[in-house]
């Protein structure tokens, strides 16, 4: 009986060792875009930069730029990939275009 | 002091004694049979016949408690027991196994299965032999699944899902989110014994809302042993890098039972036949649960907690009309494994809480029992990294009072499901507002069964009160629901035949998704729209099935006809909100669904070991009011399972090889769609697995899915309708073992 509870003590400690590791943290920092829908149901991205001129947005400054009422500056054109421009400028949902920060399928 | 506590444990130790019940099992040629599961269904316990086929139970069993002896190759049988007979069960051979079409007599937590088409899949060894639970109970007969992935899977029941389909876990309605095809099951296998399956409307006793069918899965038994049991398995799958572990234990001293189960699974982003993989097809889940009875005499008292954790990702999400994604954007050419475990967006956050306390009182001809459940499921959906795009919490209280009285041949069944529903936003955006609901639906069941006759009758009323009042969302609403519904059975057995007929009605009161929606859902990529004017849909069934069954060859007919009035649909807008399609909730005059299934299970008299099933589901959907067809209807299909049993060669156990299974489907193609979808190509898969087993302890299976890497996308795929059709997974292998102690 003496092994069943150690098995058991065992067992219970694997478990919530089990259930309170590996959580994933959310605090990552992630690369966002403008997108405009066009008119034949297809995307157009610009990648953006932050603040201080990186790729990533991080913290509070993702909070702001995921806001729905959020407009990105945008003050050097930017160029997509298939080759549209997109003049420095104020852009956001108001004005018909969205920000978004997911990640994207590996190319 | 001393020889008082000496003389009080002689004493409890002479009342056990006295209180043990004694049984023997045996074969038709009067030799014991050794390792038969002896299940005390009222009390859900389970016992083991010894080498000499004798078992014991440690306390008495009340009079006319239902037993059912079953063991692979004997026909099972319930009995009900009384202390007064000799306690002795006589097994009979049998080489064909279809109890999951209710051929053999088996308990049934859904009725008499004499006297109901109740369809049963044993989950017990799901983990070691399936890719996931859903999956194993679509291995039946007009069974399908909607799914995108192992992470997300729900089940279809002859063309009918989602609110249609209720499930039930240890006698609770799971209610979470279940409206949309992107909020998976709710619960893995982890510690089940069993799902018992009612097709269509007749599952009475468990609400009238099943108008699609009633899933109800129940814990494997708590078990009257010594010896501390449990198990641990593992296992891995390289189409998504999948690994998952579980372990359970059951223990049970004295009155006490005790059972407890973990599991941890993490999962990657599938791998599709032409070798990339569906980005973000990805999730995580964890489950904890713990079972505890008490049993004394006649009253037993059962307290259950399960706790349910999942990471699930949301893939083929696009911002753009589906049909225009191109697949090149939503699938990975490789797999970068220090990110793609990761959660990324959108992706579900899913927390499920049950508690259940059960009650059974058995005297004689009465067992009283109560049921009481809480189920709490909080789901977030996230499609930014900030804010969830919705953050629900639905919590669920249920009170079943139920009572059983036979009288000779007759039983009844008396009781009521009372549940209170609330669903809460917890942030400003929403999809569905704030909404709560009281349900009342008192119930009369009658079996009657004599000789090779039964019949069974049943009608319940529910009353439903539906309210929302909530300021964001501009929605105040109040409305009552009240309808009766219905089931009445005959069955007859001549011979080796048996004729079942069935005809049930039952009701459905518009959710809360289908009055109230307003906003995008992005796991579905839609702009859903409620309507407020919807009322209740209308079912009512006929069904007959035709069994027939000898030692070798089982045969089983089950044709069926649905009529629903008022069926209510979400169908597609020309207009666009945030480059989302618009959808509006509406209903039809009326649908039909008949089909047929058949079941067929041979056996060869000079092969024993081989098993060869087959099930054929054909089934048509007309929508009587509309050019188109339902949504999600599932193509017809044949499935076929081959089984080669090595356990009677020594040449071959001797190189530790247990089984080898083949599993075919041939899908026709689906050319009956709804509006928004197209048709769909037939196609075949093939999976095959080697099972080993290593000694009786040490279990093992080797499985190769989708033999030929066949690019196939389900008609039932809940992306279908994306770039043409996002492909299920292409060839992978699997490992699984299980170590049980």
């Amino acid at each position: 009986m003496k092994k069943s509870n150690y098995l058991l003590s065992a067992i219970v400690a694997c478990s919530i060792a089990l259930m309170s590791s590996c959580s994933s943290s959310d605090e990552d920092c992630h690369e966002c875009h403008i997108a405009l829908e066009n008119s034949d149901g297809t995307e157009t991205m610009w990648e953006i930069s932050n603040s201080s001129g990186g790729e990533d947005f991080c913290a509070n400054e993702l909070i702001t730029v995921e806001d729905p009422a959020y407009l990105h500056t945008v003050t050097d054109t930017l160029t997509s990939a298939d080759g549209l421009v997109l003049l420095p400028g104020e852009y956001g949902v108001s004005n018909g275009y969205e920000i978004h920060c997911e990640e994207h399928a590996h190319e | 002091m001393k020889n008082i506590l000496l003389v009080s444990f002689l004493m409890m130790h002479t009342f056990n004694l006295f209180s043990q019940t004694k049984g023997q099992v045996i074969d038709s040629n009067n030799f014991p049979v050794k390792d038969v599961n002896v299940f005390l269904s009222d009390q859900n316990i389970l016992l083991y016949s010894n080498n000499d086929g004798t078992f014991i139970s440690k306390q008495d069993i009340p009079n006319n408690s239902y037993i059912h002896f079953y063991k692979f190759g004997y026909a099972s049988k319930v009995i009900k027991y009384t202390s007064d007979q000799q306690f002795k069960v006589i097994l009979e051979d049998l080489h064909i196994n279809l109890d999951e079409v209710g051929v053999v007599e088996s308990f049934s937590e859904l009725g008499n299965t004499k006297l109901t088409n109740i369809e049963k899949k044993s989950l017990k060894d799901v983990f070691l032999k399936n890719n996931s639970m859903v999956e194993s109970i679509a291995q039946l007969a007009g069974v399908d699944i909607v799914s995108s992935g192992l992470g997300i899977q729900k089940v279809v029941v002859r063309g009918l899902s989602g609110m249609r389909v209720v499930t039930y876990l240890n006698g609770m309605q799971i209610n979470n989110q279940q409206w949309a095809n992107d909020h998976g099951i709710g619960f893995t296998d982890l510690g089940l014994g069993e799902v018992e399956l009612i097709k269509g409307s007749s599952a009475l006793k468990y609400g009238s809302e099943a108008i699609g069918g009633l899933l109800y899965f129940k814990d494997s038994p708590f078990i009257s042993s010594d010896k501390l049991k449990g198990f641990f398995a593992t296992k891995f799958n390289n189409s998504s890098y999948l690994s998952s572990s579980q372990f359970g234990i059951k223990w049970n001293k004295n009155n006490f039972y005790f059972n407890l189960y973990g599991q941890y699974s993490l999962s990657s982003d599938y791998r599709l036949p032409n070798n990339t993989y569906l980005f973000n097809s990805r999730f995580n889940q964890k489950a904890f649960k713990f079972s505890v009875a008490h049993r004394y005499k006649k009253l037993q008292n059962i307290f259950m907690y399960q706790y349910h954790n999942e990471i699930t990702g949301i893939p083929a999400h696009a911002h753009v009309d589906p049909a225009d994604v191109n697949i090149s954007d939503i699938t990975s050419s490789f797999l970068d494994l220090s990110t793609d475990f990761k959660a990324t967006r959108p992706t579900q956050f899913i927390n499920n809480q049950l508690f259940i306390y059960k009650l059974n009182y058995l005297n004689n001809n009465i067992k009283l029992s109560l049921h009481a459940g809480h189920f709490i499921n909080t789901l977030q959906e996230y499609e930014k990294w900030s804010s969830p795009a919705f953050d629900l919490t639905i919590s669920n209280t249920q009170i079943t009072p139920n009572i059983r009285y036979k009288l000779d041949r007759l039983t009844f069944n008396l009781g009521s499901q009372i549940s209170v529903l609330d669903n809460k936003n917890n942030e400003d955006l929403r999809l569905v507002p704030d909404a709560s609901s009281l349900n009342i639906g008192p119930y009369f069941i009658l079996d009657y069964e004599k000789n090779n006759f039964g019949y069974n009758s049943g009608i319940r009323y529910d009353y439903k009160s539906l309210k929302s009042e909530d300021n964001i969302s501009n929605v105040i609403y109040d409305n009552e629901f009240s309808n009766t519904s219905f089931s009445t059975g005959v069955f007859y057995k001549f011979n080796d035949n048996v004729f079942r007929l069935t005809y049930s009605g039952a009701f459905r009161a518009p959710h809360f998704s289908e009055l109230f929606s307003d906003g995008v859902h992005h796991g579905t990529n839609r702009y859903e729209l409620g309507n407020q004017n919807l009322d209740i849909e209308y079912a009512s069934q006929y069904e007959f099935k035709y069994q027939w069954s000898n030692e070798h060859f089982g045969f089983v007919l089950n044709p069926f006809l649905q009529n629903i009035s008022d069926f209510i649909s979400i169908v597609p807008t020309d207009s666009f909100n945030n480059s989302f399609r618009v959808y509006n909730y509406m209903q039809y005059n009326k649908v039909e669904i008949k089909g047929v299934e058949i079941n067929l299970h041979y056996h060869p008299h000079q092969l024993h070991n081989l098993h060869f099933e087959q099930s054929y589901s054909f089934l048509q959907t007309i929508n009587k009011d509309d050019q188109y067809g339902l949504a999600l209807v599932p193509a017809n299909s044949i499935k076929t399972n081959i089984l080669f049993d090595f356990n009677e060669y020594e040449r071959l156990v001797k190189y530790k090889l247990d089984y080898f299974s083949l599993f075919h489907i041939y899908k026709f193609s689906q050319e009956d769609f709804a509006e928004y979808e197209e048709l769909t190509k037939s196609y075949n898969l093939i999976n095959l697995q080697l099972g080993l087993k290593f000694n009786d302890k040490l279990l093992c299976s080797i499985g190769l899915n989708n033999l030929f890497n066949k690019q196939y996308s389900p008609h039932t795929s809940r992306i279908r309708s994306v770039a043409g059709g996002v492909p299920n997974a292409g060839r992978s292998f699997n490992i699984n073992l299980k170590y049980e102690f």
